[in-house]
């Protein structure tokens, strides 16, 4: 999959749960989304990379900025290098628009890094190793559903931890 | 050289065959492994309620933990199964699919506002028509799996998932 135009760190599969998916589109489905809804009903994007293109890493702080998005209901979920939830007890797997904490223009901050530091939306990255965000937008608006790519939020890395020598 | 030519080309042949196979039976065979992973928990022709997401859930790849998932894996070589999906008043959605991992079918609180009733066939024909007001809904395969999911944003909505539930159904016809 190809980054969005204007949202390099953002893809997104169009076909997923599509009959007309082809066969290498639906093998790459289902081993990373089976049973995924098609795009009239959830569209999925996805981000291994910050805004600058480095990879996602538990070592590193973030922050995403971004403004609701055009749908039903959306929520950004952090999911560790296995695909799954990542192994900690922090309870900040994810967040959306029913619970995100945001300014008076709609406009959102999250933090993503292993610890919350007083963050008013965290989402947290220990025991993550290079983990991915997954937005999913459910009923999305009618433009969206038909191709056009809303305005995404963006990734930006904030710090990295200092590399140990050996 | 020409001696080498016809067992060059059948092995090219045979390797794109191989590929275009391998490539196709990817989504059978992980729908396959899901189905038995469902039917660990409980047999089929009927939901299967999944506890809530959490950290340790490890049944299918990138659950999101603001849905209340149940899922039913359907088998229709003895007949019909009736599939029931209880309305809410928040997101919820039924979506089917087939032993390829296509999503051949989908309702949800936009399109059936009063919940889903329906009768799912695959080649067997049913031995009379449903009862009036459940509607046909034809399935490509024979096995395959109905998905509910229902948007709960924490443990307070819990409860009302759980009603919900307790008036869905997936059975077979009799």
């Amino acid at each position: 999959m190809e980054p969005l135009s204007g949202h390099p760190e953002w893809r997104s599969d169009t076909t997923a749960g599509s009959t007309h998916a082809d066969v290498y589109t639906r093998a790459r489905i289902a081993r990373t989304g089976l049973l995924a809804l098609n795009r009239d009903e959830t569209i999925y994007y996805f981000a291994a990379t910050d805004h600058d293109g480095k990879p996602l890493t538990e070592t590193c702080t973030y922050e995403i900025t971004g403004k609701p998005l055009p749908g039903q209901w959306w929520a950004l979920t952090l999911y560790a290098n296995d695909m799954f939830l990542a192994r900690n007890d922090d309870d900040a797997n994810n967040v959306g628009s029913s619970d995100m904490v945001a300014a008076p223009d709609g406009s959102w901050t999250v933090r993503v890094a292993a610890t919350r530091e007083g963050a008013a939306n965290w989402l947290s990255t220990r025991n993550s190793s290079a983990f991915l965000v997954n937005i999913r937008l459910y009923q999305p608006d009618k433009a969206v559903q038909e191709g056009k790519v809303p305005e995404l939020p963006v990734i930006h890395r904030i710090a990295c931890a200092a590399q140990s020598s050996s | 050289m020409k001696r080498y030519l016809v067992p060059l080309l059948l092995a090219i042949v045979v390797a794109v065959a191989t590929h275009a196979a391998v490539i196709e039976a990817i989504p059978v065979m992980l729908m396959r492994g899901a189905m038995s992973r469902m039917l660990s928990h409980g047999s089929s022709n009927q939901w299967l309620a999944a506890k809530r997401v959490t950290a340790q859930s490890r049944t299918v790849i990138r659950p999101s933990p603001e849905l209340a998932y149940s899922a039913c894996v359907y088998d229709l070589s003895q007949g019909p199964v009736h599939m029931r999906v209880q309305a809410m008043n928040d997101y919820w959605s039924l979506s089917l699919f087939e032993a390829n991992s296509d999503n051949f079918y989908i309702a949800d609180n936009r399109t059936a506002s009063g919940g889903v009733d329906i009768w799912l066939l695959g080649d067997r024909p049913a031995n009379g028509p449903p009862p009036a007001g459940v509607m046909i809904v034809r399935s490509p395969s024979d096995r395959g799996i109905g998905l509910i999911r229902r948007h709960a944003t924490n443990a307070a909505q819990w409860p009302q998932i759980e009603a919900a539930r307790r008036e869905d159904r997936c059975e077979s016809v009799q």
